[in-house]
């Protein structure tokens, strides 16, 4: 529990109104989408400002408080909960568009802006930003950089690192730094913007971004195959990359999947078959035109048993649907069973995309747990679906063991544990097998020289001396 | 208490606290604190119902700072039938004493008292018929009752007397409860106090009963869902007529050519706002576009969230916090405004009056009227 001085200077700071040390908000700002991890903050603070930001992590450093920021708490490795107790800064009031500089082809923000709200205001200008995650109705913007986002389009537009121009961040010592800027390039030494992405608040606040957009496509066009062998699938990928064709997405279906949506979808089944792939091509008319009948023949050529194809928007919106739906048919398939969000960000090589998918089939088979996959084929990216029980606690303990196989098969195969969600609580014990423990050591001596008193996010990355 | 659990927690387990929900309620959009948000007040009554969290007036307020607008419900991955755990949550708050709130207990005591929310004399219920035009005389075919509600009887008058005389207008005969009509009982069960509705159910299904309709037309879509879904709960019979919301009227008449859209209007560029209880909750959308449409001279614009997804007005939250429902109708009226549209048509009295003095609290450039109202002036009323 914090002093009562404390909870005073952080009410002058930012009014009564917007500090809470009820239960009530204690508790539900305790959790994010992982279950797995909760703990109360001592206090839940709302700031309308960066400079409020700043005040408050300077008091925060000053008596070596705890401080963990948070988005919308959308995240599902843990990244925002406040494992040490302390202050939670919840960002999502300061949440203005500062600027749309369309000569510069940038957008100033504020961290809290939902990055869907980002594009409903863009595309009243012909421009997006072109990063799709399923969480972009959610997400801030603050949280999506903080952890290295991505999302369907990736394939095509790359992930949130090359989007983001500058920041300004709150330091732990309160100190605001400004990175970068609204030139597309900078060769001027240490690139400071990059180290604060996917550092998921442990080096400081991300409070301000301006990030890159890019003009909306003038068409789209999507092809939906079906494939009765799963190596068709990703043969068919690598073939339509190879034939100089970079889609805008590309998606994976497996028959677990296809299986849950049909049983949700009742209305319009899928074949089924071992995979379907959807891929979403964009560009200008003649372009998209020419590239959909590419992706069309190469489909076929490799075997695809049923396909289907539109550049209409509204029956694009059909074919797009059993692969939005995938996330919602999971959690309807059993009444007792719910999703849990590990062993969820896989990614691999391409190439080796089928070694994953039956991997994770393994680890199903094996352990008697019903695993839900899809994902980027694109990119390598699967999110495999696990569910099971919340009551039953041998549940868990069996969630446990294939999780943590489903993340030694990513690593086995030259992947890592997360491909765009972050490494946060629940994968922070693969920190040092992903980087190693010459970087991961490299990676503390920064945190300490951001964060002396390790305030910052504490308990997240396995960042702290001593755990390697 | 338990019950609830039980009947709740695998659906409640089935939140994943994804916040999807967060982005479509107007309840949170205004406060944004996690406890107004539908995700928090799930997990807020789970750890409730566990004992992992006291039941404190923040819990108790949260729990009905909800508008029951179902966009949450709608918009959920898992399906969660968010609106439904928490009116039953507010039974349970009720039983333990710590429900309804002051101002909701108020409104139902009004209703105890003079059978309208309101709490305005029950002798005025008619007033209505003061209007031009407006006549309550029956030919005796009374197949149809005409059971025009609170909001409609004491605020919006023009509502009631705009659909007589387009019923009349289109000779379709109808009877009235008339003085003997009271509330139809929506605030007592939203609050939890569905023990006290139940007298004035049984009231009104009498009434319906000895004026021996087959039909209840309505202008609330809060009055026709509450006769719709919880009459036969509460009576624990089915129903014996079928209730009718007055925008499926009125499509019907123009269908069967008994309405003639006599009078253009010229110029006038229109959008609709979907009422929660008529378009989420019942899926009657096209309904009152088609009427528009149909009006010579009328362009139809759409508001961005629209039909399933449309924003809230917030009406139903006026009576819990007269600032956040002005708060959240200024901000649906933003959204009207973005369409350039001159007139903001609905066909909810709640949501007529709340957008309309939404409209003049933000100084909007925007007139707002009741379907009913528009209809009539069509026809040259």
């Amino acid at each position: 529990m914090l002093e009562a001085e404390i909870v005073d200077e952080l009410s002058r700071m930012v009014g009564d109104q917007n500090v809470s040390t009820d239960p009530i908000e204690l508790y539900l700002y305790s959790m994010d989408v992982s279950v797995r991890f909760q703990h109360r903050p001592d206090i839940v603070v709302r700031p309308r400002s960066v400079e409020q930001i700043s005040n408050i992590v300077k008091l925060a450093n000053e008596r070596g408080i705890p401080v963990t920021p948070r988005g919308a708490g959308s995240g599902v490795a843990g990244g925002a909960v406040p494992i040490r107790g302390g202050i939670l800064v919840d960002l999502s009031a300061v949440n203005e568009i500062l600027e749309v500089d369309l000569p510069n082809r940038c957008v100033t923000v504020q961290a809290g802006v939902v990055h869907g709200d980002l594009n409903e205001e863009l595309e009243k200008h012909g421009f997006f930003f072109p990063l799709d995650p399923a969480s972009s109705k959610m997400c801030t913007l603050g949280g999506f950089v903080s952890i290295g986002g991505g999302g369907v389009l990736t394939v095509k537009y790359g992930s949130v690192r090359e989007y983001v121009l500058g920041l300004n961040v709150v330091l732990p010592t309160g100190e605001i730094v400004r990175t970068g800027g609204k030139t597309l390039k900078r060769a001027n030494g240490y690139n400071l913007t990059q180290l604060f992405i996917g550092s998921e608040g442990t080096l400081g606040i991300i409070a301000e971004l301006i990030l890159k957009i890019v003009p909306l496509p003038e068409s789209k066009a999507v092809v939906v195959a079906a494939f009765n062998e799963l190596q068709e699938v990703a043969r068919t990928a690598i073939k339509i990359f190879s034939k100089r064709i970079v889609p805008a997405a590309m998606e994976l279906l497996d028959n677990s999947a296809i299986k849950a949506v049909n049983k949700y979808m009742r209305e319009k089944a899928l074949p089924d078959v071992d995979g379907i792939l959807l891929v979403e091509v964009d560009g200008s008319k003649d372009e998209v035109k020419r590239q959909a009948q590419a992706v069309k023949e190469i489909c076929l050529s490799e075997g695809s048993v049923q396909l289907d194809w539109s550049d209409d928007p509204e029956k694009q919106t059909i074919l797009w649907k059993a692969r939005s739906v995938v996330g919602a048919a999971t959690a309807s398939l059993a009444e007792k069973y719910s999703r849990i969000y590990e062993g969820e960000d896989i990614t691999v090589p391409i190439s080796r995309i089928v070694e994953a998918v039956e991997g994770v089939r393994n680890v199903s088979e094996k352990y008697g747990i019903q695993i839900i996959t899809f994902g980027h084929i694109g990119d390598g990216n699967l999110h495999p679906a696990l569910l099971i029980d919340k009551n039953n606690p041998e549940h868990w303990e069996i969630l446990k063991e294939a999780v943590s196989e489903i993340h030694e098969l990513a690593l086995a195969l030259d992947g890592t544990t997360s491909g765009e969600h972050g490494m946060g609580i629940l994968r922070a014990e693969f920190m040092e097998r992903e980087h190693g423990k010459v970087a991961l050591n490299l990676m503390k001596k920064i945190k300490k020289i951001f964060d002396p008193k390790g305030i910052m996010n504490p308990g997240k990355l396995s960042l702290e001396e001593g755990e390697t | 208490m338990k019950d609830i659990l039980r009947r709740y927690e695998y659906d409640i387990l089935k939140c994943v606290y994804c916040g999807q929900c967060r982005q479509v309620c107007p309840t949170f959009g205004q406060i944004g604190w996690e406890s107004s948000s539908p995700r928090g007040k799930v997990k807020m009554i789970h750890g409730w119902l566990k004992g992992d969290l006291p039941l404190n007036d923040r819990l108790v307020d949260q729990i009905y700072l909800c508008a029951g607008c179902e966009h949450c419900t709608v918009e959920c991955p898992s399906k969660l039938p968010v609106v439904d755990l928490i009116r039953d949550t507010r039974k349970e708050l009720v039983k333990s004493g710590k429900g309804p709130l002051p101002s909701l207990k108020a409104a139902n005591d009004n209703i105890l008292l003079e059978k309208n929310v309101l709490g305005k004399p029950h002798n005025e219920r008619m007033s209505w018929r003061d209007f031009e035009g407006v006549t309550i005389e029956s030919s005796g075919n009374t197949d149809y009752a005409y059971f025009v509600g609170c909001m409609p009887s004491y605020w919006c008058s023009d509502v009631v007397a705009s659909t007589i005389r387009i019923l009349r207008r289109a000779k379709f005969d109808f009877g009235l409860i008339g003085g003997e009509e009271w509330c139809c009982g929506m605030p007592m069960i939203w609050s939890g106090e569905e023990d006290k509705a139940k007298a004035i159910v049984k009231h009104n299904v009498d009434k319906i009963h000895e004026l021996g309709a087959k039909r209840v037309l309505t202008t609330c879509p809060g009055c026709y869902t509450t006769l719709t879904r919880e009459y036969q709960n509460i009576t624990g019979k089915k129903n014996s007529f079928k209730v009718i919301h007055v925008l499926d009227l009125l499509y019907e008449l123009l269908k069967e050519e008994k309405l003639k859209f006599e009078n253009k209007m010229d110029k006038l560029v229109v959008t609709y706002h979907d009422p929660c209880h008529i378009g989420r909750s019942h899926g009657k959308f096209e309904q009152a576009r088609h009427l528009i449409e149909s009006i010579p001279g009328m362009a139809l614009v759409e508001m961005k969230k629209n039909r399933q997804d449309a924003n809230c007005c917030g009406g139903s939250l006026s009576t819990v916090s007269d600032s956040l429902s002005l708060a959240v109708g200024t901000k649906r009226i933003k959204e009207a405004l973005e369409t350039r549209a001159n007139l903001l048509v609905t066909a909810c009295p709640q949501c007529y009056v709340n957008l309309r003095r939404s409209a003049i609290e933000a100084n909007a450039n925007i007139d707002v009227i009741d379907l009913t109202v528009l209809v009539a002036g069509a026809i040259g009323l």
